[in-house]
């Protein structure tokens, strides 16, 4: 009885294909481990992130303690790398903002993705004029100067460091909606999730079962190099006072702090400089090894 | 009250836009793209903040107005580098037996640039006009006078609804002591094209950018001898960056400073730049509590404070050539104790103990305080904040724009705030106003002991030994109250080149604006 057999036959596709995700997947992993310069990237962030978890501990000093008596001085025995304008010491502060730089790039990415996906995911799925009207919202949204609408949507909310994360969040949400919606458009079509449809399955659960894990590689490639977006935007925004507020050690706020005394210690934009340099090289680094890894899978595929 | 009345809903305002432009000038920037320096043949070349009108009925202050119009405008009374006043176009001025009449006598070898001779006729000319002049600082800063009566060619009379010294100051600022050409008031672009008595006319506007004026060149205009040296002088806007790189290139020759030296030490060592103290600088940084929410409605929290800032630090670090300040009040204006300045030396331990005392043993939260993001604050700020961390106070900070900061700070939306406060005044009952009783200012307005101290103090029939004592009282009270943590006593500078001449002869310092009539160059 083809009523019957049917959705056995789909639950056996869907597992086939679940396997064929897992298989490929480690397929992935094995691929991006052969790329030197994404194990490059995946160590260095594994580095950061220990040391953004381990911060307080590393630090030598208090990063807000001030000590006016002990300003602008030049990297050596007691302050390995010197201390900024108010005495205070840079190590420690790099290290610091180091959490703090990594924690708000999570929150950005994160509210980013809580917004973009399921919007994108709606859109793709469902498509029609609720698709078109979004649609057009999005490419609004995106048509807008990047960083002029950050310090709009700060100057409405006020200054702070969570503002400034909500408001690169504003700016990225759209490239992790056309991602979800493009992604989900090709997947929806698949014929899994044509007999999940078939068997009954609700719309939720091919949203969330099906397609989801399906349009999870490109996202991650999005993730990472959207990682990378937020450090930048975290230091442009700081840089101009709409970002952390004093004594938050922050990278942008660490470079426009060492801009004042540029003329006299020039060594102080070093250290903020050289970890906004790394960790958006290495987050990039690994959005192109995850591209690439996933980018040859899907051509061997077909 | 006095703060009721719609004119002096005006000079609120007026009051608000003082501190704005106050901090602009000290900060030595006016947010304006740098253009290419302009006058190649030579002339005087100065980097200053410069406003988009010239026009003073659309200038918020007197600052504003003076630091751009000065090669113009001469003002009827002026201020010298002593902070006294002298004569300018009023040779003498007298109060009468009441108070209420102030007779002016002025010069008689006057014209303006247009060819219209100064007169008694011209002084009521402008001060009606001011008068008249619906929603401008002009007109608040003229509310108190009654009437303009012209006695002869040379004598003028100004009749003041209440008696007061302040039209003194009035009279000294660029917004209402500025003659202007009653021609031009009548029918002329006063926004573009400024007529005065001065040694210059425009030769060409900018808005916002840059004027170059060309001196006059009628038989006999300059009256001023020690004015009108330079053929040309040329002023730009420009911000501190393109400054100092202008300066050192050559490309101006003088510029306001208000910061560190420290991007131009190099210079100032070999000669190639001087560095000149504005003294005199009327201008207080400090902070300023909020005394209607908690916690700094209770005197032993504001006295802790008080005690946990280290002054002598601050100033040495990021102001060296600014006078470490325990009192509120100027040194220069009548009121001023130096025995004052022996009070709350800085003491963490004694601090602690008064916030024991308070009941905050543990600590305590403090909220917010906005500091202006101009020149040195910041970083003052934030040695603040960690001198008061250190004794248990824990104080969040706001960098905000100054416009940003006194309009939130008018409607009472912080605990406290780190800003400058000035006013181009030598008139103590005008300080008493910015600092103990403008609601603008001091949230919840003066209270009733204070009020008391502050009445009658501008009446022009009390002696200045009088004057002093009484504002020394009001002083007195609000230091015992801790009405401010104050930190400095602000210095300005003039960073120039060597050719730069005639800055020992600063004419009109008041609260750090100087008028640079009598600079010239020497080649």
């Amino acid at each position: 009885m083809p009523e019957q057999s049917m959705p056995e036959q789909s639950v056996a596709q869907a597992k086939t294909a679940g396997r064929r995700r897992s298989w490929r997947r480690s397929r992935v992993m094995r691929r991006l481990m052969r790329n030197p310069a994404a194990l490059a990237a995946m160590a260095t962030l594994v580095i950061l992130t220990l040391i953004a978890i381990f911060a307080n501990v590393l630090a030598p000093h208090d990063p807000n303690h001030v000590d006016l008596q002990n300003r602008l001085l030049a990297p050596g025995a007691g302050h390995l790398l010197g201390t900024d304008e108010l005495g205070r010491d840079v190590l420690s502060r790099v290290l610091v903002a180091t959490r703090v730089d990594l924690l708000a790039s999570l929150q950005a990415v994160g509210l980013a993705l809580v917004v973009g996906v399921p919007l994108g995911l709606l859109a793709g799925y469902a498509g029609g004029v609720g698709d078109a009207i979004l649609s057009r919202i999005i490419d609004a949204l995106m048509t807008l100067p990047p960083l002029m609408l950050a310090v709009v949507v700060v100057a409405i909310l006020g200054p702070g460091l969570r503002n400034a994360m909500i408001a690169i969040a504003v700016l990225i949400v759209p490239s992790f909606y056309r991602v979800a919606r493009g992604s989900t458009q090709s997947v929806a079509g698949e014929l899994y999730i044509e007999s999940a449809r078939a068997s009954g399955c609700s719309s939720w659960r091919i949203l969330w079962r099906h397609i989801l894990p399906g349009i999870a590689p490109p996202l991650l490639v999005q993730i990472s190099f959207s990682a990378s977006v937020v450090i930048v935007a975290e230091a442009s925004l700081s840089f101009l006072g709409l970002g952390a507020r004093a004594p938050q050690a922050t990278w942008g706020l660490m470079l426009q702090e060492a801009t004042a005394s540029i003329t006299t210690s020039s060594y102080l934009i070093y250290p903020p400089i050289v970890m906004v340099a790394i960790t958006i090289l290495a987050f990039s680094q690994l959005g192109d090894g995850l591209r690439d890894a996933l980018g040859r899978q899907s051509n061997e595929g077909k | 009250m006095r703060w009721s009345t719609r004119a002096n809903r005006a000079r609120r305002l007026a009051a608000v836009m003082t501190a704005v432009a106050t901090a602009t000038v000290l900060a030595g920037c006016g947010g304006g793209s740098s253009s290419d320096g302009g006058g190649a043949e030579s002339g005087l070349r100065i980097a200053y903040p410069l406003a988009k009108s010239l026009d003073p009925h659309q200038a918020a202050e007197p600052i504003q107005m003076l630091i751009a119009t000065w090669p113009v405008y001469d003002r009827l009374i002026q201020i010298n580098p002593d902070s006294e006043y002298e004569p300018m176009l009023a040779t003498e001025w007298e109060f009468s037996g009441d108070g209420k009449t102030l007779t002016l006598e002025l010069r008689d070898d006057v014209t303006f640039t247009d060819g219209v001779a100064f007169d008694a006729e011209a002084v009521k000319a402008n001060l009606d006009d001011f008068r008249a002049a619906e929603g401008t600082a002009l007109q608040a800063n003229l509310a108190n006078v009654s009437e303009v009566t012209v006695v002869d060619d040379d004598t003028v009379e100004i009749g003041l609804a209440e008696p007061s010294t302040e039209i003194l100051s009035t009279l000294a600022s660029g917004l209402g002591g500025a003659m202007i050409s009653p021609k031009a008031l009548e029918s002329g672009d006063l926004a573009t094209t400024p007529v005065g008595t001065g040694a210059y006319e425009v030769e060409s506007f900018t808005p916002g950018q840059e004027v170059v004026y060309t001196r006059r060149t009628d038989e006999g205009g300059i009256w001023d001898d020690k004015t009108g040296k330079p053929a040309k002088v040329s002023i730009t806007n420009m911000d501190p960056d393109a400054q100092i790189n202008a300066l050192k290139s050559g490309q101006i020759d003088l510029a306001g400073w208000s910061q560190v030296t420290d991007p131009f030490q190099t210079q100032l060592d070999s000669g190639q730049l001087d560095y000149t103290t504005i003294e005199g600088a009327l201008t207080m940084v400090g902070v300023n509590f909020n005394r209607t929410m908690k916690p700094f409605d209770d005197p032993l929290v504001r006295e802790a404070v008080n005690y946990a800032i280290d002054r002598e630090s601050i100033v040495e670090a990021f102001q060296p050539d600014a006078q470490p300040r325990v009192q509120p009040w100027p040194d220069g204006i009548s009121g001023f104790d130096e025995g004052r300045e022996s009070e709350y030396s800085y003491d963490p331990e004694k601090a602690k103990s008064l916030l024991a005392q308070a009941g905050y043993a543990d600590g305590i939260d403090a909220g917010e305080m906005l500091v202006a993001q101009s020149g040195a604050l910041p970083a003052a700020a934030e040695t603040i904040q960690s001198s008061l961390a250190d004794v248990g106070i824990d104080l969040k900070l706001r960098n905000v724009d100054v416009f940003t900061l006194v309009t939130a700070w008018a409607e009472s939306k912080a605990n406290a705030q780190l800003m400058y406060m000035s006013v181009p005044s030598l008139d103590p009952y005008t300080w008493l106003q910015r600092l103990f009783g403008n609601p603008m200012f001091t949230p919840g307005g003066p209270d009733q002991e204070m009020t008391k101290l502050m009445a009658g103090l501008d009446d022009p029939g009390l002696s200045e030994e009088e004057r002093a004592e009484r504002a020394g009282e009001a002083v007195q009270y609000a230091l015992d109250e801790s009405y401010y943590g104050m930190v400095y006593q602000g210095s300005g500078g003039l960073v120039s080149a060597p050719s730069v001449k005639g800055l020992d002869d600063l004419a009109s310092v008041s609260g750090g604006v100087v008028d640079l009539r009598n600079t010239y160059l020497e080649k």
